[in-house]
């Protein structure tokens, strides 16, 4: 038999028109806002808890002041909006791709997202879109509210300070996004990444700067942390908040926001690639 | 005899949340939601004698296995009676379960990661089954099912009808009187349902074993059980002998026929008259269906010689689907 | 109770035998958990840098604190991750069915159905941080200390499976699939710092409520020769107990209802 009656027909041309992906993933925004009933006790308790996390903080740093009255240019009130503003934009920012994604895998489910028509990077995304739109109603804004009621937050710094800051936590979300997937797509090769997951964890919290300013670091952290991602979740967002950059500045936070958004999803995709050719050959 | 398990006038209501749909719903569900009350099972009463094997069926969603569950002690009944093996289920849960092997057709109770026979040695420590009996029964077992080729294959790595093997001899290594399959063969193919009846009638002849079976599949029900209880919407329609039911409840008779040639389709009419009917089935195969109480069997297959010229003439009863499906409609035994 | 140790040395050598199968998963579950541990300690070790003290508490101290709250912890995290994923493996996908259907008790069959055994690091590095702080602040230890410092190690252990029992055991009354557990698994580290910098709130709330500081905070204080909670330290054991048999309670109540509620 002649090579030519075995050679495989061309790739298909890409048929969706952006209006039609704009409507599937706009469904899939849809599915992760109305899911969220299946995580209701979160949004009743939500509200207690993020109070009690600013709370501890608050009295943790008020006994850190109690030697100095400014640290790295930061003065108590300064830190205190900075530990608020962080976990009012945690309550939004948050998801748990990395674990649906290990979910999947342990139910044996996940061999169903390949055969959606669908980029499933960009469908986890949406979905955590949804739930987050959904967050930010239910919990980050009476959060929002209860935490400016209770404690002296500081303004945003100006007008302008104030639309950097909302880009940036929007920005915020999908980089959190894009790490999440990342780091679940890992879920496929091992057999349990819990252990992952909570290292992950803890690396967000100290490095993205929600427990601790980055600038607070020793010099040599703070040079290495310039080229990691993590500070660009919590750390820069709130430095817009607070004024801290200004000018010319903003507009370099937010494109290496940008840029770091795109390399982390650019990251997602090759590491899925990777580890769902382990599920086409293997089987799931 | 005295009765293995008997159930006088068992009820179960489930209270639930209408969910709201779309957008608004959702935020709305949070807050406010709206309860709703089902019963699930309606006053079902019946017994079942030692060394039955019973057919439980209903569409879905019935209350088979809300049945299934209060049977077996993990659902408390809202009320109603319950004495099986002695045991109330769900009073005695702990000491009954030593007394009955359950199987779910739908879920392993085997852990998935292990290997086959490491869940058979946990299982033989969790009743406490005596190292001989043990031995012997897994030999019985293996050899009348099989199990010796993946006995060191996890789970999670044996395809659904090796997996159900598995499944039925851990159910029954602690050889209890009674056993309790909900869809044991649902999703197997031809012979591995026919394997897993077979040993199912095996273990009902040598241990007399008690088996209360929900199924779907009502060949499963043909295969191995005298006694059938319908149950739909809770209630029980039918309890009785499978053979009762077919002839008090079957409607008519058919005749499969094969046409010579096609010269005979234009004669087809002529017998095609009150009460019958007539399908095509391919080219030159029909069915015929009649009413059993209008005509014998002799009367339609002379008729059907007299008027066409035929190949050959297969007589049936009504399958048990249509009859069954007739009921589920009805929702009445007329 | 023999036989239960028994089945509970069976369930860790099937446990045992699974996790040796896949080395390489095991090795990275290890160093991932140990990383958590050491970016656990981020934050006390940076604040350190631009301050002397926390209120009158030295980084040595504090670190004495930190390092014994993880001991218990890694005891409690060997069999944590069954309650963490209960919500959703056992209510939603219904594997308490199985558990029910089986004569052994439902919260031993929970607990110990997986095992995490690369928390047990956390006891390791817990120790030797416990070990390199008392030996720089020169802390006096009589051989007393050996039996206390067990018997706390102990109560904190009981003091985390209760607390997380009762959480878990929320999941028998709302379907839920995270449940509020993992919220309150991330104020454990509120425990470690001296309970005297919060308010007479939090200070109540995490001795009576969620009483992580008799997990670390009363214990370690007593250790470190600070006196004035000395009447706390001794109750230690006894808050233990008294929460303990509190979450057996709940969870027994969880399961009644579970079997009159079905899912």
């Amino acid at each position: 038999m002649g090579t030519a009656d075995l050679a495989l027909p061309s790739r298909p041309e890409r048929t969706f028109s952006p209006g039609t992906l704009a409507r599937i993933y706009g469904e899939f925004v849809r599915v992760g806002f109305v899911n969220t009933i299946a995580y209701r006790l979160r949004y009743y308790t939500g509200i207690v808890t993020y109070f009690i996390y600013v709370s501890v903080y608050y009295f943790i740093w008020k006994a850190i002041y109690a030697h100095s009255a400014s640290i790295e240019g930061f003065d108590f009130s300064h830190l205190l909006t900075y530990v608020a503003v962080g976990w009012i934009m945690r309550s939004f920012y948050y998801n748990n791709i990395d674990q649906d994604i290990a979910n999947q895998v342990l139910e044996g489910k996940l061999a169903m997202d390949l055969i959606k028509p669908v980029n499933p990077q960009a469908m986890y995304i949406a979905q955590a879109l949804g739930e987050s739109v959904f967050r930010l109603v239910m919990l980050t804004a009476p959060t929002a509210v209860v935490l400016l009621l209770v404690y002296p937050v500081r303004r945003p710094a100006s007008g302008w300070h104030l639309v950097a800051f909302l880009v940036s936590a929007v920005l915020s979300f999908f980089l959190v996004a894009a790490i999440n997937f990342a780091v679940g797509t890992f879920a496929i090769r091992l057999k349990s990444i819990l252990g992952l997951l909570r290292a992950k964890y803890f690396l967000l919290e100290l490095f993205s700067g929600l427990l601790i300013p980055i600038s607070f670091f020793p010099h040599v952290f703070q040079v290495a942390l310039a080229f990691m991602p993590f500070q660009y979740i919590s750390y820069i967002p709130v430095l817009l908040y607070l004024g801290k950059i200004s000018g010319l500045g903003i507009l370099r936070a937010l494109g290496l926001q940008l840029f770091w958004v795109t390399a982390m999803i650019a990251l997602g995709h090759g590491l899925w690639t990777w580890s769902s050719r382990k599920i086409t050959i293997q089987g799931g | 005899m005295h009765p293995i398990i008997e159930v006088q006038d068992l009820t179960k209501e489930f209270r639930t949340f209408r969910r709201r749909e779309g957008v608004w719903g959702a935020l709305q569900n949070l807050f406010v939601r709206e309860r709703i009350t089902i019963r699930a099972v309606d006053r079902v009463s019946f017994s079942i004698q030692p060394g039955e094997i019973v057919g439980y069926i209903g569409a879905n969603g019935a209350g088979k296995s809300t049945t299934v569950k209060m049977l077996t002690g993990i659902l408390v009944p809202t009320s109603g009676r319950i004495v099986a093996s002695g045991y109330v289920p769900y009073r005695d849960r702990r000491h009954y379960t030593k007394h009955i092997g359950v199987v779910f057709g739908q879920r392993t109770q085997l852990w998935w990661d292990i290997a086959v026979v490491e869940s058979f040695k946990l299982l033989k420590e969790i009743y406490e089954v005596s190292d001989a009996d043990y031995r012997e029964r897994l030999g019985v077992f293996s050899e009348i099912l099989g199990l010796k080729n993946y006995f060191n294959t996890p789970v999670r790595k044996l395809s659904l009808g090796e997996r159900m093997r598995c499944d039925l001899a851990a159910s029954l290594l602690h050889n209890p009187p009674l056993l309790f399959l909900d869809e044991p063969t649902i999703g197997l193919d031809v012979v591995a349902k026919d394997r897993i009846r077979e040993f199912l009638k095996e273990v009902n002849r040598l241990e007399r074993t008690t088996v209360l079976l929900t199924t779907h599949d009502l060949s499963d029900i043909e295969e191995l059980c005298k006694r059938i209880i319908i149950i739909d919407r809770g209630k029980v329609l039918f309890d009785g002998d499978l053979r009762e039911m077919k002839a008090r409840l079957a409607k008519y008779n058919q005749v499969k026929f094969f046409l010579k040639d096609r010269s005979q389709v234009a004669a087809l009419a002529r017998i095609t008259t009150n009460g019958i009917s007539c399908e095509r089935l391919d080219d030159l195969t029909y069915l015929m269906r009649f009413d059993r109480e209008h005509y014998s069997n002799a009367d339609i297959i002379r008729n059907i010689v007299t008027t066409l010229e035929v190949s050959d003439i297969l007589v049936e009863e009504e399958p048990i689907e249509d009859i069954v499906k007739r009921i589920y409609l009805s929702g009445e035994v007329a | 109770m023999k036989r239960h140790l028994r089945l509970f040395a069976l369930y860790f050598a099937q446990y045992a035998k699974v996790r040796l199968a896949y080395k390489a998963d095991f090795i990275i579950a290890f160093l991932s958990s140990m990383a958590a541990t050491v970016l656990g300690f981020g934050f006390v070790l940076v604040l350190f840098t631009k301050i002397p003290k926390l209120q009158d508490w030295s980084f040595y101290e504090i670190l004495f604190l930190y390092g014994f709250s993880l001991i218990p912890l890694g005891f409690f995290n060997v069999v944590s991750w069954n309650l963490y994923q209960f919500g959703d493996l056992y209510i939603i996908q219904g594997r308490f069915d199985r558990i029910l259907l089986r004569p052994v008790n439902t919260l031993f069959q929970v607990l110990f159905e997986k095992f995490r055994l690369e928390s047990l690091q956390e006891v390791v590095t817990g120790t030797f941080v416990v070990a390199v702080a008392a030996s720089k602040l020169h802390v006096p230890w009589p051989v007393s200390n050996y039996f206390w410092f067990i018997l706390m190690v102990a109560s904190g252990a009981l003091i985390y499976l209760a607390v997380f029992l009762m959480l878990t055991a929320v999941s028998f009354w709302f379907e839920d699939r995270v449940g509020i557990v993992p919220p309150v698994f991330n104020m454990l580290t509120f425990g470690r710092y001296p309970l005297t910098i919060y308010n007479v709130f939090i200070q109540f709330m995490l001795s009576w409520i969620i009483p992580f500081g008799f997990a670390s905070f009363y214990p370690t204080t007593h250790f470190l020769g600070r006196t004035s909670f000395n009447t706390y330290f001794y109750l230690v054991p006894v808050v233990a107990t008294s929460f303990f048999m509190l979450a057996l309670f709940v969870w027994g109540r969880g399961v009644g209802n579970y079997s009159s509620t079905g899912s």
